[in-house]
């Protein structure tokens, strides 16, 4: 069952994140369901769970053992909730449900030791003292990761197996058959018996746990904070990281050199780099400009998908990032044609500014908008950029719209190119292989983007970019014609 | 040599049947009795419910363990065990009936097996089992075609038969005979290294990638150059059409599930010669082909082989039927000795004790 409640990532590079997170126990797992950004009146908390992040990232940084010696302990856990609630309700508890929560109260006891014995100090993760509950389900001497109802529970239930057994002994050695199913008989009768005092046995260990059902409640909820602010912590380890910093509403989203970990996976998986996105992001209207397949998009992407994981108690991919904590992050981009309502991307885009407008007064957002009306006419489309700018103005949310239109006149917006294409007559490729097209055009191409003092402009490399594309040579005698 | 002694070095053993009501059960008994080692451990593929106890006439045939033995079973089956019982594992492997759990029995008493039904999950059990440190498992199987999943974790395997197949002798032998004959199909040799990940991807759903398709192309046409020419749907009567395009070169054909009786009838119809064909499937229980069929396909020259043989050990007779009826049990294990290149065992002679 869906839960109603249960956050959707708005950029897929969000998404990834969370669903890479290394999270095995069904506790870590519930608090990822679980898990709601921060809003701007939470900053304080988020500061609080920002610092015990950095405080464990710093130990995890000196002592990588530690991580893999907790998730060795977070595989083992399975879900107990079911054996606790069947407990707060009165049930006698059957053997499976006992032999799950000595296991977890080991497990447990595990944990804390590890941490205990590790140094590391954090505010909010404090591990209830399981030891007397293990000796509760395991009155031997030595700890055993298996389960009986052990005949210490019950002189009776003792006499009955003592018993039991010694008939088992007598049938094993009887030859003859009816001695033997007289046996058989009695021992039916002793089985019926011992059940009986298993069952007293049962609900008497049942009576015993209910005070540390609070505990175990308790511990559920802490371990899996614990796991997710560990897989928090090796998301922070495994890309280039930093801890954000929280300002006030009114002042610029800044990110230097920010990357985005989906993005900068895939292109590893090519042995390309990903180039590194800096940006100051101001209240109102910022807007980038350039070549088609300069990597606009992929910016746009990694400022959003930073601003949304931080949000959600993240470090922030980048060498350095600060932002104000926004109630929103929004995304428009109108590739999300929608066709099952009838919707063409120009429409669905339409849509999305709507929602989007209705959210404006209720708190401090950033809206990235990608290609904003690309689909329409550039004579009505450049129309539509101009009054979206003038719109994020009035509504004093941080946006970025990147845009192909030229002419966009927007006193107060900060400006970004992307500086596109190295050399502006590159030769063709030989090959017609698409791969090699691509790595081709990748390598006459500069990502970064270039602050603009001025008004915004649209640099003209489509046919450039064609050229290198290797597009059909009769088409572009034609174009060529038309651009001279 | 006695059956127990048989299969004394055996790390895990498979008791397969015929037909259902082929004395499985039975012979398990028999084993459990005869060598009461305590490093011991039993499980079931599935839980065959429509098995009757040939001796109590209950509904399912019960097992007798004694202490020391493991036993991995379905956590709702727990309370119909009778043995004093710790439980060593829960196993995160799930049933109809539950989460497959590992027991081991304090005390001797009476168990109700329900274990995985799939290879996958059967081979993970069974290293659970060993490290819970079982010298010996013991899978109670079902019928040959339904035991994929025993024949393929287990190194040694006992073929269960009787006169619950047919009152009439000759066809119960007939009908063995086959049986053994595709468990004991040779091994085929030099299997591309794509084909072997197939397989293995066939056996491991979860390693597999979900979505239309994936799962359709379990039949493989491999030339004699060791390349996949086309990949085909063995449900699909055009497999057959495919097959029969290419016999004319030398041809193998891999099966990642079953060689079905409908695909061989419609191969059998569309060619003559097979002498360039091989058919190979997983393990002997995939070829779920007649004897008549088998028949003809080899008059044709087509060879049979699987990935993993199955090393059968032994056939075992029951001679007493759920329909109240018993045959010459020498007679029948005379006749099946003829047939037959392995040893031949009357559970019911051969016996301890019934328990």
């Amino acid at each position: 069952m869906n839960n109603p409640k249960a956050y959707q990532p708005a950029t897929t590079g969000t998404a990834w994140v969370l669903a890479n997170l290394s999270l095995s126990s069904p506790y870590g797992r519930k608090v990822l369901k679980e898990l709601q950004p921060a809003l701007s009146q939470d900053r304080e908390q988020l500061e609080m769970s920002l610092q015990e992040l950095a405080n464990l990232i710093d130990f995890c940084r000196q002592h990588p053992e530690f991580i893999q010696h907790t998730q060795a302990i977070f595989r083992k856990l399975r879900n107990i909730a079911g054996s606790v609630l069947n407990l707060h309700e009165e049930q006698v508890p059957d053997e499976i449900e006992l032999f799950e929560i000595k296991l977890f109260a080991i497990h447990s006891c595990d944990m804390a030791a590890l941490v205990a014995q590790s140094g590391l100090r954090l505010a909010d993760i404090t591990f209830d003292d399981f030891r007397p509950l293990v000796k509760l389900l395991n009155p031997d001497e030595m700890t055993i990761s298996s389960f009986h109802l052990h005949d210490s529970y019950s002189a009776e239930l003792k006499s009955i197996r003592h018993e039991k057994r010694q008939l088992e002994n007598q049938i094993l050695g009887s030859t003859e058959r009816s001695a033997a199913e007289h046996l058989r008989q009695q021992r039916s009768e002793l089985v019926r018996r011992e059940k009986e005092q298993e069952y007293q046995v049962r609900s008497s260990l049942g009576q015993q746990l209910k005070p540390w059902l609070p505990a175990l409640t308790r511990s559920m909820a802490t371990i899996g904070h614990f796991e997710m602010l560990l897989a928090r912590a090796v998301t922070a380890l495994t890309w280039p990281s930093c801890r954000p910093e929280l300002l006030g509403q009114n002042e610029p989203l800044r990110a230097v050199e920010a990357i985005n970990p989906q993005m900068y996976e895939i292109l590893k998986g090519q042995s390309k780099e990903f180039t590194p996105v800096t940006i100051e992001v101001i209240k109102g209207t910022t807007l980038i400009t350039g070549a088609n397949m300069g990597g606009k998009s992929v910016a746009l992407m990694t400022v959003a998908t930073n601003a949304e994981l931080v949000r959600l108690g993240f470090f922030a991919f980048a060498v350095e990032f600060s932002m104000p904590l926004f109630d929103y992050v929004s995304l428009v981009a109108g590739d999300g044609q929608d066709q099952a309502s009838g919707l063409s991307s120009f429409g669905a885009e339409v849509m999305q500014l709507k929602e989007l407008a209705a959210i404006t007064s209720q708190g401090c957002g950033f809206a990235v908008f990608d290609e904003f009306a690309r689909s329409t006419n550039p004579y009505e489309g450049r129309r539509f950029v101009q009054a979206l700018g003038e719109f994020l103005q009035q509504t004093g949310w941080h946006g970025i719209i990147a845009t192909h239109y030229d002419g966009i006149n927007l006193p107060g917006a900060s400006c970004y190119q992307v500086i596109g294409l190295k050399n502006k007559h590159p030769a063709a490729p030989d090959s017609s292989n698409l791969r090699a097209l691509i790595d081709n055009l990748c390598a006459n191409m500069d990502y970064r983007l270039r602050k603009l003092d001025g008004h915004s402009e649209v640099p003209h490399d489509a046919l450039h970019i064609a050229t290198l594309l290797n597009a059909d040579s009769r088409f572009l005698s034609l174009l060529k014609k038309l651009y001279d | 040599m006695r059956l127990s002694e048989l299969v004394a070095d055996c790390k895990c053993l498979a008791i397969i049947g015929t037909e259902k009501n082929a004395g499985k059960t039975t012979v398990l008994n028999h084993l459990l009795a005869a060598d009461r080692r305590p490093d011991q451990a039993i499980t079931s593929i599935g839980y065959d419910g429509e098995d009757v106890d040939q001796v109590t006439g209950t509904d399912k045939p019960v097992i007798y363990v004694g202490r020391g033995t493991l036993v991995a079973t379905a956590s709702d089956l727990i309370g119909q065990c009778d043995f004093t019982r710790e439980l060593v594992r829960l196993t995160g492997l799930y049933t109809p009936l539950g989460e497959v759990v590992i027991l081991r029995a304090l005390s001797d008493g009476y168990a109700q097996i329900a274990g995985p039904s799939t290879t996958g999950q059967m081979s993970r059990l069974t290293r659970m089992l060993q490290q819970a440190n079982a010298g010996r498992i013991i899978i109670d199987g079902a019928a040959a075609r339904k035991s994929t999943a025993a024949v393929s974790t287990a190194d040694a395997c006992l073929l269960a038969t009787g006169a619950s197949y047919s009152p009439d002798p000759e066809k119960i032998v007939e009908h063995t005979r086959h049986i053994a004959a595709m468990l004991t199909l040779p091994p085929a040799t030099d299997v591309p290294e794509t084909i072997k990940q197939a397989y293995f991807k066939a056996e491991n759903p979860s390693c597999s990638t979900i979505g239309a398709g994936s799962q359709d192309a379990d039949c493989l046409l491999v030339d004699h150059t060791a390349q996949v020419i086309v990949s085909a749907s063995s449900l699909e009567d055009s497999a057959a059409e495919v097959i029969a395009t290419h016999v004319e070169q030398p041809l193998r054909v891999y099966f990642t599930g079953a060689v079905t009786a409908r695909l061989v009838q419609k191969l059998l119809e569309r060619t003559r010669s097979l002498k360039n064909l091989a058919l190979i499937g997983a393990d002997g229980t995939r070829f779920l082909l007649n004897s008549a069929q088998y028949g003809e396909l080899k008059r044709r020259g087509a060879s049979l082989h699987v990935i993993k043989p199955v090393n059968l050990l032994a056939v075992t007779v029951n001679p007493w039927s759920p329909e109240g009826f018993s045959l010459n049990s020498k007679d029948l294990c005379q006749s099946l000795k003829s047939v037959l290149s392995v040893e031949v065992f009357d559970i019911i002679a051969d016996k301890a004790e019934v328990i």
